[in-house]
């Protein structure tokens, strides 16, 4: 009895209180299970640290998970299972795809749930009003700049090819992608689009961008077709050409998937994975040590989003009811980086990290994006 | 357009047509006897091709470890028969057909359990890169699929019609009651085909896995819906039917995108279907399906 008593008296206070729950809605199976099993893994760390830390607000952090399996039929059941508890969780942390947190949001914003997002990019997601929403990563519209910006900028090719998920997220990145290429003046000579965890055959596709003699491709994609398209198009011969896309590709399944022909492709990050920052390389480590592989973007951000939860309660005060807004009006240092909010509930003031493939594995290139010619596209 | 891309274009859709067909005969067969979908079939050949890549990873040399794959397909194909077919084999028909959609469904749950929802890749045992051919320049490993599935059908189709165990097979497609009544041994047969489509299935879906190097849990969910509609536009319960008709699916996803761009690949493909089955309905080389009731 002693012994059990000694043993939880770091939790003395907390042990009365109970746990503070955020609901982690995320996809678990299907062809971005990896990017869930990262978050899962990400807020494992995070959890097990802030609980060490004394929990959030004197109550330990517990999350439970939710697959939405990556589809918005899914993720709007999933919205209804976490929102039917009342206010049983504390605040949401998801969805991933883009597709997903489109079709949940209305769910959570009827219930004034409040939704810290990970990774879902699509730009249209902030421009629907929800008050209740803030996410961590960027807008493709400004992904797709910058992207552009580096294949044409950078690398100076300009007649392209584009292959993009027909979903939510590839179809924002495609559209975005067409205007920056045009005010650049590049060339996008072929197209090709596939739906996700249906389509395995990507060679007509392939085939198409060979006969239109495309100097590079925007592969925007997730990591499985990403990687299964480069391998694909080793088949055909579509080789040797610059390879560029977002980070939904910066995973270790993307490089295995090819079969040797994600050498030398360029993965354009929302976070820098090689940062000088302690906190960001102590949480590298930690992962690589337990999971032995590298974070990726949906596992940092949602590492990061738990910190920010816990900064919010205990800094700022903030109840359930008002976490957006604190957050919104917060500076934020993570593993991630720097983070601040738009009153949309956009990240602010944040850029992209340039990284190839090489010897089999992510590494930093230090490059600039040259951003020469976007201006017209950011005035507004 | 050069006539490069379009060969290219060709042999592309015809190893997807192939790979089709070889998936579709076992949907055929079953329906041709039974007038039943067998809605476990693509989840039987998924994880018999999973157990071929597990094989593979245990050390097992390759093509043993492909034939290993296919016998898993084949006892499950048993099983499957035993369990979900046999037992409600004089029900209503619906019966049936939901009994195998919840083996598949359990099937494809253990799949998921043992090795997981990630999408993994299959070892590259036919060669990939381009060879030379007549001036073309061409993808080798859909020439080498288009090939292996040939024989493999050449092969199926020598035993349907020339081995008394075809022969019979046949009859019982033609009339199960006449048949049975002269002595064919039904009980034997109906498990044999459910174990024959598991087999060729898993041909199949293996070398799927390695032109697309994919393997997953729900690739099954694929076979269901591609190869069933070559089944179909070939004319279920001819043999050779579900081969062109696979090979005929294949090269009409190819013309979609050659011709409309990849986002109408599968849309493109079906109304093809539909406009051919509206023309005739028991599908291009079907023999009419009303001969029995």
């Amino acid at each position: 009895m002693a012994a059990a008593a000694a043993s939880a008296m770091p939790y003395v206070g907390a042990r009365a209180a109970e746990p503070l729950l955020i609901a982690i809605a995320t996809p678990l199976t299907g062809s971005s299970g990896a990017m869930g099993l990262n978050g899962n893994r990400g807020a494992e760390i995070a959890t097990a640290a802030i609980n060490a830390a004394g929990g959030i607000g004197g109550r330990p952090l517990k999350f439970e998970l939710f697959d939405d399996r990556g589809t918005p039929q899914d993720a709007a059941t999933v919205a209804q299972r976490i929102v039917g508890d009342e206010d049983k969780y504390f605040a949401v942390c998801g969805h991933v795809n883009s597709s997903s947190t489109l079709a949940a949001m209305p769910i959570y914003a009827d219930a004034g749930t409040p939704v810290l997002c990970p990774s879902s990019s699509n730009p249209s997601i902030t421009e629907q009003g929800w008050k209740n929403f803030i996410r961590l990563t960027g807008r493709d519209d400004y992904g797709a700049q910058e992207y552009s910006g580096f294949m044409i900028n950078n690398l100076k090719k300009k007649k392209l090819g584009i292959f993009f998920v027909n979903n939510d997220f590839g179809r924002g990145l495609r559209n975005e992608v067409v205007k920056a290429v045009n005010v650049l003046q590049g060339q996008l000579v072929a197209e090709g689009t596939f739906t996700p965890n249906v389509d395995r055959d990507f060679q007509p596709v392939i085939a198409q961008m060979k006969a239109a003699g495309v100097e590079g491709v925007m592969l925007m994609t997730e990591y499985t077709e990403g990687g299964l398209f480069l391998a694909q198009a080793k088949d055909a011969g579509l080789t040797g050409i610059p390879v560029v896309g977002p980070d939904s590709n910066l995973y270790d399944k993307y490089i295995e998937l090819a079969l040797g022909n994600a050498e030398g492709s360029y993965i354009l990050a929302a976070y820098d994975p090689f940062s000088d920052s302690k906190l960001t390389q102590s949480f590298l480590a930690a992962y690589r040590a337990k999971y032995n592989s590298l974070a990726s973007q949906v596992a940092v951000f949602t590492h990061d989003i738990l910190w920010i939860v816990k900064e919010a309660v205990e800094k700022h005060g903030a109840t359930r009811a008002t976490l957006i807004d604190t957050v919104k009006a917060m500076n934020f240092t993570g593993v991630g980086g720097a983070y601040a909010w738009t009153a949309k509930g956009d990240t602010k003031n944040r850029t992209h990290f340039v990284l190839q493939v090489k010897g089999g594995q992510f590494v930093s290139t230090g490059v600039k994006i040259d951003e020469t010619g976007l201006e017209a596209l950011r005035k507004a | 357009m050069t006539a490069n891309y379009l060969v290219a274009q060709l042999i592309n859709g015809l190893a997807v047509g192939s790979v089709y067909a070889l998936i579709g005969v076992g949907y055929s067969m079953v329906y041709t006897i039974l007038y039943l979908i067998n809605f476990a079939h693509g989840d039987v050949i998924m994880f018999g091709t999973m157990a071929a890549l597990a094989f593979i990873g245990m050390g097992v040399p390759p093509v043993l470890a492909l034939i290993l794959g296919c016998v898993v397909g084949a006892a499950l194909g048993l099983g499957v028969e035993r369990v979900a077919y046999r037992p409600v084999r004089h029900a209503p028909r619906t019966v049936p057909m939901i009994s195998a959609l919840g083996a598949g469904l359990v099937i494809s749950s253990v799949a998921q359990g043992l090795w997981g929802p990630d999408v993994m890749s299959f070892p590259q045992l036919i060669p990939r890169g381009t060879v030379s051919v007549g001036g073309f320049s061409l993808p080798a490993q859909p020439l080498v699929i288009l090939a292996i599935a040939g024989v493999l059908v050449g092969v199926a189709s020598l035993l349907l019609e020339r081995t008394r165990w075809g022969r019979a097979t046949r009859c019982v497609c033609q009339d199960l009651v006449a048949a049975e009544l002269m002595g064919i041994p039904v009980n034997r047969l109906i498990p044999a085909i459910y174990a024959i489509g598991g087999l060729i299935g898993v041909a199949g879906c293996s070398l799927f896995a390695m032109y697309f190097n994919a393997v997953w849990v729900q690739m099954g969910a694929l076979a269901t819906t591609k190869a069933w509609a070559a089944a179909m536009l070939g004319g279920v319960g001819n043999f050779y039917g579900a081969f062109v008709g696979g090979l005929l699916l294949g090269l009409a996803e190819a013309a979609a995108v050659v011709f409309a761009g990849s986002l109408f690949k599968d849309g493109a493909s079906l109304v093809i279907i539909v406009a051919v089955l509206l023309l005739r309905p028991n599908g291009l080389f079907g023999t009419a399906a009303t001969q029995r009731s």
